[in-house]
């Protein structure tokens, strides 16, 4: 090892000049000697001759001990120098300090402590970092290193973690605490296992140094938890099976410390409250379009928290006191336990008094709106640290892109004629221009440069960015290229037998998908013109593609059948939307539109004429996949007969309730919906009860309040349902779950958020005609009122698809651009110039020029990458032509916030992930592998002092050796006089003449 | 008195003329000589002091038979005397380069000059002859064995004009002493002997051939004994083109060595051939060598029997 010093470094012409020392003397004196005329040569040489082999060895000899005396020396001083020894007694420790520096390490430590009063990051840089272990690194006496990784940057690709050595040396030790000090906690979330990996390509096959990690974190319970826990665990002892001898101080910078004798499980830790989330339900916005806002507010504290909140417009500088949040937030009270609540506002039209977002916005102009909500104390006043632990999360950015027209593009099966009244692009259109504000721009397929024949030509346009959504109506399927990039043509049924999942070789579906991924939003109806076979092998794919759901070969009912009746009874909806699968918050788009059950009632007239089949056995249901509304189930009823029967009549829960007591007055009004609904599921083809009727059944008798005059005799069953006997829940269950059975038939309306991993945009596929050919939603029924709230909620839906994709601040995108390169020349470039809106208290915010950069197209497309950014706020990226000056192509914005979601759950490991994090390095490494170290720890347990070589008294004793051997030689080989000899020198001296 | 380096009378200090004249010196071996005086004669001879009879042998000089005691014993004996006689002392110094080296006030050619001259006085002084040869890889000056007392000057003055030069070739030159010295004689060699032994050891047998009794002084300075040098050196080869980087620590204990097995080499080819041997480093004051030396000769002396039983 000590050759691996010297070689290929400085040291080793130094070493060399050292230790070479003695024999560049020994030339040097060679060369200046002193000359005598001697007459008893004779003498001389054959004692010369005589002694020759015996000096030369005992000169060797002397000359040898010399070098190693150097050497020796060398060694000593070497660890100060830079360069220790490498050998095992006296290997050099090297200290990799994980830093967390996200944005829960600001919370503030209470008490009056060391760390009373600091925020963890302050604890981590200065108690831990700089007081321990730096201290522990200045006294060290080997050639120590310390690295500090900061875990906010470790997944940037030019990060180079601080790096200090020669602490023992105070200039260093100067420059190191004023590095560290200069150091400050980002507003940026990022996983600690990148930082642990960091940590371990640093390592590496480092087997040179003793290794010991530092991780400075808050051991937060939403890290060390779950399968993030487990993740860092199995890191943690990948890193304890590769280095056996590394140390890992797991150093908790929270106050109050671990206690391991407390009786809770999980150390005390600061409340919080936050905002999780603030989006538009529009990202893209006409004019005068209103908005609406929806705030998300978590505690995660353990009691509940009492706030109001405050919306600011950032542009204009000033609060947006005219906003009423729904609820009201006078206060807003916040339950405890960190379920999110949400609270909405309308903004952006002269709607209510309010302003609109700009006043003066014209044709073809974009503009972002600038908004903030923030967390206020009743007194308007912002929240201290004294009630909630981070402050950060208390404020959160949002934009929305206002453009005086909004263009849609439609893409309609039947070209020019989807126009004619009546037709489908006729009552989109309509639909769209109906919006309050009329801020939609229509823009038919057929209408652009060579699309006129083919309207589907116009997916193949690179520039479909620019379109807040997309309908498809009534086309027969995507398109496959004519020919592949050899330029052979592409026989799609060949294709399909070669290889049935090829992917297909469509420019058009592939500019559809990337639409889609960018955060579009598209829209398909179906109808007669659509085949079945090509949406499901282009658009469906096994789940894999944009479109939600496989479906039937052909629609419902056939061709050759007569269209669906229309039904004749109330015994439900003719649409019901599923709200069974979305507890707890609204259904999208029919949410916005039925904020009340009554609302509902136009869906019991809708006539739906025909409609394609989900295939539901083919169709792959992932969570992204949504049924929004469903036709009733119109199977008949007596399919269900076996199992009416079975739960109303033999099974036990049934018979234990009906023959329980304490049920007696219940019993005759359970009897009665039980025969109804026996009667409605058996086996009588007259009947012609369907489904649903059983399942409008099931939720009378779930549902019968009875009457409240005892007359009657009709007792309230929702006191029994709710009764919580164990037997009347299972009974209710089982009810509940034939209910859901019987009652749902079709989907109708499926959305789905794409892509899968990474959900950015939006489709929905409504299963039949815009128009009224299949159906009379758009016309001609009761339910037709809900059709343009439906057509402008789902136009919010598809286009509140980019509101979602809030950044978080300290992370980066690859933001592709929808410019069209075919559109320019060759080796086009173009110019982006990146402005941040930094928000300012009190004054509007401040655009800040901060860069300009310039991007060449790629693959026919131009994308850049979105560098990270560190503060929260919105940043607007323009895109400018640089051969036309001044003339922007376009812009996008980006708003940049915190992490409440991660970063604001502040509650502490548990003892059960503390044991586990200790428990999965014993079984690698030795026992003290990994430790847990509070804030009082002593400076040695983080640094521990090790001997090395140059500290060991055999070291010394060697050297002492060495130095007598060398003395003891040279005295006999008379390089010192002995006493007698000196007066013999004295007189030989005066024979000397000078050489 | 003050002696400069250009002086030739400066190997002649006062004070260690005064400090040896007080000594005899005395010939281990009776040399011929022309002056009779406190000197034995190596030789036997007719002069004064009988010492013992032996037995005749054809060839012997009939007019030492010992009549007398032919006379009473019928046999012929042979008396034989102990003849006092001059010295003749030939010095031979070595001035090659390999005598330049030295440190302090005098280097080893220095050094080996004023023991030459210190001993010449001392011989000079004692009515003994005395003569000068100097070499480096030849013969450079010979001044011939004579007793005045002015031949002293004639001595230093060779010395002194016999500068240090070129290497020495041992053999060669004592061949070339051994026939400028045409008498049997005392030798006394000085040098740092800094050649190869075994033409060293060959010309000292060729010297005792001749019958002549030989000291060496040996002399070495004290930095080629003890080897004091520290911090990285080259050593220049004074008689060569050998020259030596080193650190002369690391190398000291090796050459102490090796010197320590030369001087033991050749002070025991020395005391195996019957020469005198003392050596000499130049931080050794000069009386107390040649006090040593005569000391030693002196001693030597007092075992004639061990002596004559060698010749």
């Amino acid at each position: 090892m000590i050759a691996g010093l010297f070689l290929n470094s400085p040291f080793l012409l130094v070493a060399a000049a050292l230790i070479s020392l003695p024999i560049i003397i020994h030339l040097i004196n060679r060369m200046r000697f002193q000359r005598i005329q001697w007459a008893a040569m004779e003498f001389l040489l054959k004692a010369q001759k005589r002694t020759q082999r015996r000096l030369i060895i005992e000169q060797l000899l002397l000359l040898a001990l010399r070098c190693l005396l150097i050497g020796l020396v060398g060694f000593l001083v070497l660890r100060f120098t830079g360069c220790g020894d490498n050998s095992d007694a006296g290997k050099p420790n090297r200290h990799i300090v994980l830093l967390d520096d996200t944005l829960s390490m600001r919370d503030k430590n209470p008490g009056e402590g060391a760390q009373g009063g600091k925020t963890c990051f302050q604890v981590a840089t200065q108690e831990f970092l700089i007081d321990k272990i730096g201290k522990g690194l200045g006294k060290s006496k080997t050639n120590d290193e310390l690295v500090v990784i900061q875990l906010s940057r470790c997944l940037d690709s030019d990060y180079k973690p601080l790096s200090f050595k020669h602490l023992n040396d105070t200039k260093e030790m100067d420059d190191f605490k004023r590095k560290i000090n200069g150091l400050a906690p980002s507003l940026a979330q990022v996983d600690l296992i990148h930082g642990i990996e960091a940590a371990k390509k640093l390592i590496g096959s480092d087997n040179k140094n003793r290794v010991s990690l530092h991780i400075l974190s808050d051991y937060r319970h939403v890290d060390w938890s779950g399968k993030t826990g487990e993740k860092l665990n199995s890191e943690l002892v990948e890193l304890v099976k590769a280095n056996k001898e590394i140390k890992i101080r797991a150093i908790d910078t929270v106050s109050p410390a671990r206690d391991k004798n407390q009786a809770a499980s999980t150390p005390p830790a600061r409340d919080n409250v936050g905002i999780v989330s603030f989006r538009p339900s529009a990202r893209v916005v006409g004019h005068k379009m209103p908005v609406r806002f929806h705030i998300r507010i978590a505690n995660y504290g353990s009691k509940q928290a009492e706030v109001i909140l405050i919306a600011r417009d950032e542009d204009k500088g000033r609060d947006l006191d005219e906003v009423d949040f729904n609820p009201p937030t006078r206060p807003l009270v916040v339950p405890a336990g960190g379920e999110p609540i949400e609270v909405t506002f309308d903004y952006g039209s002269n709607f209510r008094g309010q302003q609109p977002f700009f006043a003066d916005l014209k044709e073809g102009q974009v503009r972002f709106a600038n908004l903030s909500v923030r967390l206020a104390t009743m007194q308007k006043q912002d929240l201290t640290h004294e009630v909630d632990g981070l402050l950060e999360d208390n404020k959160r950015y949002t934009f929305v892109e206002v453009r005086e027209k909004v263009p849609v593009l439609i893409i309609d099966g039947a070209g020019a004629d989807g126009r004619k009244e009546g037709k489908d692009s006729f009552i989109l259109d309509t639909a769209l221009r109906s919006v309050p504000g009329g801020s939609f721009k229509v823009v038919f397929a057929d209408e652009l440069p060579d699309c006129r024949n083919n309207p589907l030509k116009a997916l193949e346009r690179a520039d479909l960015r620019q379109y807040a959504s997309i309908f498809l109506l009534n086309v027969q399927g995507l398109q496959w290229d004519d020919k592949n990039a050899k330029g052979e043509p592409i026989n799609r049924l060949e294709e399909r037998k070669k290889n049935p999942n090829a992917y297909p070789k469509s420019r058009q579906i592939t500019n559809l998908e990337n639409y889609v991924k960018d955060g579009g939003g598209v829209v398909f109806y179906l109808g007669k013109d659509v085949q079945s076979y090509l949406y499901n092998e282009d658009l469906y794919r096994n789940g894999k593609g944009i479109f939600p759901a496989p479906l039937e070969s052909t629609y419902f009912p056939s061709p050759d059948k007569a269209p669906r009746p229309i039904k004749k009874d109330n015994d439900t909806f003719e649409l019901i939307t599923r709200e069974d699968k979305f507890p707890g918050q609204p259904v999208p788009i029919f949410g916005a539109i039925f904020e009340e059950a009554k609302q509902r009632e136009p869906l019991a007239n809708l006539p739906i004429h025909r409609y394609f089949k989900v295939n539901r056995d083919a169709w792959v249901q992932g969570p992204n996949v949504m049924e929004l509304a469903t036709l009733p189930n119109e199977a008949p009823a007596r399919a269900s007969g076996e199992r009416v029967v079975r739960i109303t009549e033999k099974g036990k829960n049934i018979q234990a309730v009906l023959g329980n007591e304490k049920f007696a007055k219940y019993k005759a009004r359970l009897s009665s919906h039980i025969a109804e609904l026996q009667k409605k599921s058996r086996d009588d083809a007259q009947a012609e009860y369907k489904g649903y009727h059983l399942a409008s059944q099931i939720d009378a008798m779930l549902t019968d309040r009875g009457s409240a005059d005892p007359k009657d005799n009709l007792p309230d069953l929702t006191a029994f349902w709710a009764n919580p006997d164990e037997r009347v829940q299972a009974l209710k269950a089982e009810l509940i779950a034939l209910r859901e059975d019987v009652q749902y038939g079709d989907p109708f309306v499926v959305a789905q958020e794409y892509p899968k991993d990474m959900p950015k945009g939006r489709v929905v596929a409504v299963m039949s005609t815009l128009g009224r050919e299949w159906n009379d939603w758009s016309g001609g029924s009761t339910g037709s009122v809900i059709f343009m709230p439906f057509i402008w909620e789902m136009q919010n839906y598809l286009t509140g698809a980019r509101a979602d994709d809030s950044l978080t601040v300290g992370s980066g995108s690859t933001i592709p651009l929808s410019f069209d390169a075919g559109q320019f020349k060759k080796d086009k470039k173009l110019k982006i110039v990146r402005t941040f809106r930094k928000p300012e208290a009190g004054k509007p915010a401040t655009p800040v020029v901060f860069g300009e950069e310039t991007i060449e197209a790629s693959s026919g497309a131009f994308t850049f990458t979105l560098a990270k950014h560190l503060e929260p706020g919105l940043y607007v990226s323009e895109i400018f032509d640089p051969d036309v000056p001044n003339k922007s192509l376009g812009a996008f914005g980006h708003a940049f916030n915190v992490n409440t979601l991660h970063e604001g759950k502040l509650q502490r490991m548990g003892s059960e992930a503390e044991a586990a994090l200790l428990d999965a390095a014993k079984k690698e490494g030795p026992e003290d592998a990994v430790q847990i170290v509070g804030p009082n720890a002593p400076e040695d347990k983080l640094v521990p002092k090790t001997q090395d070589l140059s500290e060991s008294p055999w070291l010394f004793l060697i050297l002492l050796l060495v130095l007598i051997a060398e003395q003891a030689l040279a005295v006999h080989l008379s390089f010192h006089l002995k006493q007698t000899e000196e007066q013999m020198a004295a007189a030989g001296a005066r024979a000397e003449s000078p050489a | 008195m003050t002696t400069t380096a250009d002086d030739p009378r400066r190997f002649l200090h006062p004070d260690t003329i005064a400090r040896i004249s007080r000594l005899d010196l005395r010939a281990k071996q009776v040399v011929e000589g022309f002056i009779t005086g406190m000197h034995r004669s190596p030789f036997f001879g007719h002069s004064v002091e009988f010492v013992q009879h032996r037995d005749y042998t054809p060839g012997d000089d009939i007019r030492h038979l010992d009549w007398k005691v032919w006379s009473k014993t019928d046999k012929f004996y042979i008396k034989q005397y102990e003849a006092e006689t001059n010295l003749r002392c030939q010095l031979v110094v070595d001035v090659s380069n390999s005598m330049h080296y030295g440190t302090g006030a005098l280097n080893k050619y220095n050094y080996a000059c004023t023991v030459g001259a210190c001993l010449a006085y001392l011989l000079l002084h004692q009515q003994d002859a005395c003569g000068l040869i100097t070499f480096d890889d030849d013969v450079r000056e010979v001044i011939p064995a004579r007793s005045a007392h002015t031949h002293l000057d004639a001595i230093v003055k060779a010395m002194h004009v016999s500068t240090p030069k070129d290497k020495t070739d041992i053999e060669r030159i004592i061949r070339r002493v051994a026939e400028n010295i045409p008498m049997r004689s005392m030798v006394v060699l000085i040098s740092d002997i800094f050649v190869d032994r075994d033409p060293f050891f060959r010309a000292m047998e060729m010297l005792r051939h001749g019958r002549h009794d030989i000291l060496v002084f040996h002399i070495m300075d004290d930095d080629e004994l003890k080897f004091p040098f520290s911090g990285t050196t080259r050593f220049e080869d004074l008689e060569g083109p050998d020259m030596i980087t080193c650190d002369p620590r690391a190398l000291r204990d090796g050459y102490i060595e090796v010197v320590e097995e030369y001087l033991t080499e050749v002070r025991r080819g020395c005391v195996r051939k019957g020469i005198d041997y003392q050596m000499i480093s130049t931080t050794d004051y000069l009386d107390a060598a040649l006090s040593k030396f005569l000391h030693h000769r002196e001693a030597m002396a007092k075992a004639p029997a061990k002596s004559q039983g060698s010749m």
